[in-house]
């Protein structure tokens, strides 16, 4: 099982979204880790072949995944950012539907909705019509509809959205036990999750892999770019204007500064351990001032 | 592939849109069918005027007296004894007696002995003339066709010179031998109300319905985001794509039998049935129609050649629904398609009229493609306009079915 990404390149008019991407996946987690605009949702549309790629190709077991066709997408389980459903349709309704597509039997489509609903904590909400459910209620049927075949490769773009930290923990739970022998990608702006569930995480840039590997490996490439100090709000403010703060805390007079930066930032600063937010804001964020100094407090 | 059409249907039934239009569209129907009933009026022998069912039975009774078929012999007896009744002295109106009826009878002696033939006179003169109609044809004057067509004074200045070689007149001298005299007469206003209505209801009403029904097939598979779920799943570019068609299909066929069956169950109900075996040419409307069809017999063409017409509209509709981002942009070109070849456009070209006869909306008014013969010259063979509507029709769905099946497989999420 293996699914490779090669050389894939997506341009809309003289925009590239997607920019010589190659890439070789194998049964595992992997989180996408990119700004708004780097180009991870164009690459799971051309992963989930509903997008096709300008250069480059995608294949699974070394076919075309275009033409593996039905094959193909009897493999893939996929939850796009923006998740489409019918208001009309119940919970039940939904998943039976997309059983049908996804070519299960009546008796089997029935049993893996009910579980799948109980997994997800909607199974007493079934006859409910979508329209009445909030948005993390959606977001669960979203990725339960995604699970229905047993998908073997299975895309989420941005699973976690809207779900609450209860439910991102559920979620996280699920992802873990349902990916053993499968290729699971995911993107999400919630990092934390990415670091919980991933085996590997791909950072994408400019449509292009900037780095690749598990979280640990990936830390380390930031791991001398990380600083603390304590401060007076008045240096506090200087600093902020001239680093990426990833992290401030207010105490008194003082405040304490997580910064990312290359060098030294101020003289007292010391070294500390990155996390995989250092390394997003390193490789993501841009140096601008920090509106949040003012308004984080803890006391 | 029936779970699959079950779904489709479903979705389509679940839409508000289609639960209001069907209803208003329903209740609509039956509002004009009843009020059409409740406004029928006609005057008696007695100068009663009758409404509703009572002027109704009272014009069927009337009528049915004169049903049959009148030989020549017959024909001439008849119209004698009508003249007898017009010119007997008892009867007519002095100069300044004032009257309320077109012959030269006092208002009594027209309703009591005149008006019950006016319907059975116009068709016997017509049928009296018919044979004069047909020797004219031959010999390739086309004058009363032209006039017949004519809806304007302008239609009626390039009327070619007599040409028993003109093709066309060589075409209807043909047709108009093989119309059925002596013209088997009846009571048909049932059918005539019927097959009027139901094309106007089929081509302005039930399409209506259906490409607003049917525009978001697509479309809104795109603009809700759920095509991007539908297109990865196994069967979401083969069998969903089949069921989506044979749903749209499905809902049209349900619509225009629903639609059907109110017409002729109510027009059935109301006028009852008797004419089905009278020559169109009894009617008004198609008095020197060249077709030789009974009423029932249009009635089956208005239902067939209709049905194919609103089949075709379903295509095109399904098709500029899968080349649509939304149901909203859909419906602007559909809107244009279905209606914009209302507007006559002969003053500016006869070809671009000819050709938007061809149109669904035009296919769909089948009453008025039977009144007289519309002929399209193709490489030397003259197509009538109901063989041109049937082999459009099905050109048509031939190509954008699967046009449609093509553009929303091949669709890709973007933006």
């Amino acid at each position: 099982m293996e699914l490779s990404i090669n050389n894939v390149t997506r341009q809309y008019g003289n925009k590239i979204a997607v920019d010589n991407f190659s890439a070789t996946l194998t049964s595992g987690v992997y989180g996408l880790l990119g700004a708004n605009g780097a180009g991870k949702t164009t690459l799971m549309r051309l992963v989930c072949d509903i997008l096709k790629p300008s250069a480059g190709e995608i294949t699974y077991g070394g076919v075309n995944v275009t033409e593996l066709g039905e094959d193909y997408r009897d493999l893939l389980g996929y939850l796009p950012q923006q998740f489409g459903y019918y208001p009309d349709f119940s919970a039940y309704d939904y998943m039976m539907y997309l059983a049908s597509l996804k070519g299960l039997d009546h008796s089997a489509a029935r049993k893996k909705t009910l579980e799948l609903l109980e997994t997800i904590g909607l199974l007493n909400e079934k006859k409910n019509k979508i329209k009445t459910f909030s948005g993390g209620m959606r977001q669960r049927l979203g990725i339960a509809q995604a699970m229905l075949n047993d998908p073997k490769i299975l895309v989420l773009d941005e699973p976690t959205a809207g779900l609450d930290p209860k439910e991102r923990v559920n979620f996280r739970n699920l992802i873990s036990s349902f990916s053993q022998d499968r290729i699971i990608i995911l993107s999400t702006h919630i990092v934390s999750d990415v670091e919980y569930i991933a085996d590997e995480i791909m950072m994408m840039k400019s449509g292009q892999l900037l780095s690749r590997g598990n979280a640990q490996s990936i830390i380390k490439t930031v791991e001398h770019s990380v600083w603390e100090v304590t401060v007076s709000a008045e240096a506090a403010e200087k600093i902020n204007a001239k680093f990426i703060i990833s992290n401030l805390k207010h105490s008194d007079d003082y405040v304490t500064l997580r910064i990312v930066a290359e060098n030294k930032p101020h003289e007292q600063a010391v070294n500390v351990r990155p996390n995989l937010e250092d390394l997003y804001l390193y490789y993501f964020q841009e140096v601008e001032p920090n509106d949040n100094i003012n308004q984080i407090r803890v006391d | 592939m029936i779970t699959l059409i079950k779904y489709e249907l479903t979705k389509l039934f679940r839409r508000r849109t289609t639960k209001v239009l069907l209803i208003a569209s329903f209740a609509l129907c039956l509002i004009l069918l009843v009020g059409s009933l409740l406004t029928f009026e006609i005057t008696d022998s007695n100068m009663n005027i009758r409404r509703g069912m009572s002027a109704i039975e009272y014009d069927r009774t009337t009528q049915k007296q004169f049903a049959g078929e009148y030989s020549t012999k017959e024909a001439t007896a008849l119209l004698a004894k009508i003249e007898a009744v017009n010119n007997n002295p008892q009867y007519k109106r002095t100069e300044n007696q004032p009257a309320n009826n077109p012959s030269p009878l006092t208002d009594e002696a027209y309703y009591k002995y005149l008006k019950k033939y006016d319907p059975v006179w116009t068709i016997i003169n017509y049928q009296q003339a018919f044979p004069e109609l047909i020797t004219e044809v031959e010999r390739g004057d086309l004058f009363q066709i032209y006039q017949q067509k004519a809806k304007s004074l302008d239609d009626m200045k390039n009327i070619p010179a007599p040409d028993p070689n003109n093709p066309v007149a060589q075409k209807l001298t043909a047709m108009y031998k093989n119309v059925k005299i002596p013209f088997h007469i009846d009571y048909i206003e049932g059918w005539n109300k019927l097959i009027y209505g139901f094309s106007q209801i089929l081509a302005l009403l039930i399409s209506a319905i259906v490409i607003i029904c049917l525009s978001p097939m697509f479309s809104d598979e795109y603009s809700t985001g759920a095509a991007a779920i539908l297109l990865t799943t196994k069967h979401g570019k083969n069998k969903l794509i089949k069921a989506k068609i044979a749903a749209a299909f499905a809902f049209n066929t349900s619509v225009f039998l629903i639609f059907a069956l109110l017409y002729t169950a109510f027009y059935g109900l109301t006028y009852g049935f008797s004419g089905a075996a009278s020559n169109i040419q009894t009617s008004a409307d198609f008095l020197i129609s060249p077709y030789n069809l009974t009423m029932s017999e249009l009635f089956l063409r208005v239902l067939g050649i209709g049905y194919l017409g609103l089949m075709c509209l379903t295509a095109i509709t399904l098709f500029i629904s899968s080349k649509s981002r939304n149901a909203y942009t859909a419906l602007i070109p559909l809107a244009a398609i279905l209606f914009l070849p209302l507007i006559d456009f002969s003053g500016i070209s006869k070809v671009l009229q000819k050709i938007l006869l061809l149109f669904p909306i035009h296919v769909m008014r089948v009453s008025e493609i039977y009144p007289m013969a519309n002929f399209y010259n193709i490489f030397g063979l003259l197509f009538d306009q109901a063989s041109m509507a049937i082999i459009i029709s099905v050109l048509l769905i031939i190509v954008f079915v699967p046009l449609s099946y093509r553009a929303f497989k091949s669709y890709q999420e973007q933006g």
